[in-house]
């Protein structure tokens, strides 16, 4: 056989292909070993190993980074899931340091400080996948153009709002829609990407990898409204561990999340959950996170 | 034939997606236990056992399946699918993974209630299994197989997070394995590979699982 296992980056299956294994699911922030273990027992395909949640990053200000080794370890001791991580966008030596760690994902994230404004990590140096966040196809194209297996729809992390997620799948889903052959050329210049890319997607409708949503998703409707949008997977991030009964909204997620297209499931799991995260308005918060990166 | 995917959680889309070039129609996704009505054959796929396991639970479809195995259902599952129907799970390093009972409290999971839950499953195959034996992603990696035993000498096996065999009993045919452990099981019905045939685009072993094992059951 030729190398039909190869994505349009060169990606082997076997990095590109965790991302299937990842799809219809929930992938949920953690910040210990504990946490990480109500995820999993809730059914969260993975976890996101953190120090802070967003909201508490948000609050908190200051520098973001990648999280202390030790931390990380101590999750991927407590869970058989894949354990995932956060790099600053650009800072290829964290992302180094995550390999080493032999964490499952990297998340080359803006919920975390940029180190670098004009690079974002060169992602087909590393051994295993990275997810990037977007908030519009050029966005999107570029991470995947740079060895991203997998695009997250940004939203507004930390906020328990789900407006801008909703936005910046729309407007993603709406790019790939409105491209028109004659204009290959001058969408691949606006994008700063190979025009074999942007016909790629022209052609086929869709992204050459996955598209999950991240950021604002605080209940089992916002999960089933993002993955009737088009979202093949949701990230949780303060979502579930600022709420008041972690335990049964995790698993209420995860549930909304496969039965997506099923009111009637969402209503029943959505039933006396107690009360989401706080959330705020997009117009109030001091720092826009969709922001960074570009 | 009506073939349905098990399309609760993972990667059933690219095995939707070999099965509608192969066959010219789209599988059944099943989700629930009314889409397993008048299935001949059933695609187990991978993803995350514990949460595959959890919705199976949850959407009432453990019982319906098990029943549909025992009438002869044909089913092909690959990675977390093989899992699933394995009669024993080993994993003593994730004591956590409770694959079965959802009413336990997590904080009082421990490593036997674990063996106990996964053998409460669907054990349609007689082996044993580890799970991500190979270890966390960086291990993934990607083999050729000699499947010559169905006449396929040569495939590009890709294995992610995979289990590994531990055990086979007398009523599973090996037929390929990797570094001395089998990848690719049968016992009757039941067909189950560690590695990942639907991210290729290699159709060979879904059309010899249609070729051989659905039509089988379907004259016996």
């Amino acid at each position: 056989m030729p190398d039909s296992n190869l994505d349009s980056n060169n990606l082997p299956a076997s990095k590109w292909g965790l991302a299937e294994m990842l799809k219809g699911g929930v992938i949920m922030d953690v910040v210990t070993a504990d946490q990480a273990k109500i995820a999993q027992d809730a059914g969260a395909v993975a976890v996101m190993a953190l120090e802070r949640v967003p909201a508490d990053i948000r609050k908190d200000g200051g520098v973001a980074r990648m999280s202390d080794p030790k931390l990380i370890g101590e999750i991927q001791a407590a869970v058989s899931i894949p354990v995932m991580a956060k790099a600053r966008i650009g800072h290829f030596a964290e992302a180094q340091i995550l390999e080493a760690l032999e964490v499952d994902y990297i998340d080359e994230s803006e919920v975390l400080t940029p180190a670098d404004e004009k690079y974002h990590i060169d992602k087909t140096k590393f051994k295993i996948p990275f997810v990037c966040g977007a908030t519009n196809l050029g966005e999107a194209l570029r991470r995947i153009n740079e060895g991203a297996a997998l695009i997250r729809s940004k939203g507004e992390a930390g906020t328990g709002n789900i407006v801008q997620a909703t936005r910046h799948l729309r407007t993603i889903f709406g790019e790939i829609a409105d491209l028109k052959e004659s204009r290959y050329k001058e969408k691949a210049v606006e994008y700063r990407v190979p025009v074999e890319l942007v016909e790629k997607i022209a052609e086929d409708g869709r992204l050459p990898v996955p598209l999950f949503c991240a950021g604002g998703i605080a209940t089992p409707a916002d999960a089933s409204m993002v993955m009737q949008l088009g979202a093949e997977s949701v990230f949780v991030g303060s979502g579930i561990f600022k709420s008041e009964d972690p335990k049964q909204r995790a698993a209420a997620i995860v549930e909304a999340t496969a039965n997506y297209d099923r009111p009637d499931i969402v209503a029943k799991v959505s039933t006396g959950l107690g009360e989401p995260m706080v959330g705020e308005e997009a117009d109030d918060i001091d720092v826009q996170l969709e922001n960074r990166g570009w | 034939m009506h073939l349905g995917v098990l399309a609760l959680q993972g990667a059933f889309g690219k095995h939707s997606d070999v099965l509608s070039e192969l066959t010219g129609a789209s599988p059944v996704l099943v989700k629930h236990p009314s889409d397993l009505e008048n299935l001949t054959a059933l695609f187990l796929p991978g993803g995350e056992t514990t949460t595959i396991s959890k919705l199976l639970r949850k959407n009432s479809l453990i019982d319906p399946i098990a029943k549909k195995l025992k009438e002869g259902l044909a089913v092909f599952a690959t990675c977390a699918g093989m899992i699933l129907l394995a009669t024993d799970i080993e994993g003593a390093e994730y004591n956590n993974a409770n694959l079965g009972d959802d009413n336990k409290d997590s904080d009082s999971q421990t490593h036997d209630t674990v063996t106990k839950n996964s053998q409460a499953g669907l054990k349609a195959i007689d082996i044993s299994v580890q799970r991500n034996a190979y270890g966390p992603q960086i291990e993934s990696f990607e083999a050729e197989l000699d499947i010559s035993s169905v006449g396929i000498p040569s495939f590009h096996g890709v294995f992610i997070r995979s289990p590994i065999v531990s055990r086979y009993g007398k009523s599973v045919e090996v037929l390929a394995t990797y570094k001395g452990s089998p990848v690719l099981c049968r016992q009757e019905n039941v067909l189950a590979a560690s590695f990942h045939p639907e991210l290729t685009s290699d159709s060979r072993l879904h059309q010899y699982f249609l070729n051989n094992i659905v039509k089988n059951k379907k004259s016996a």
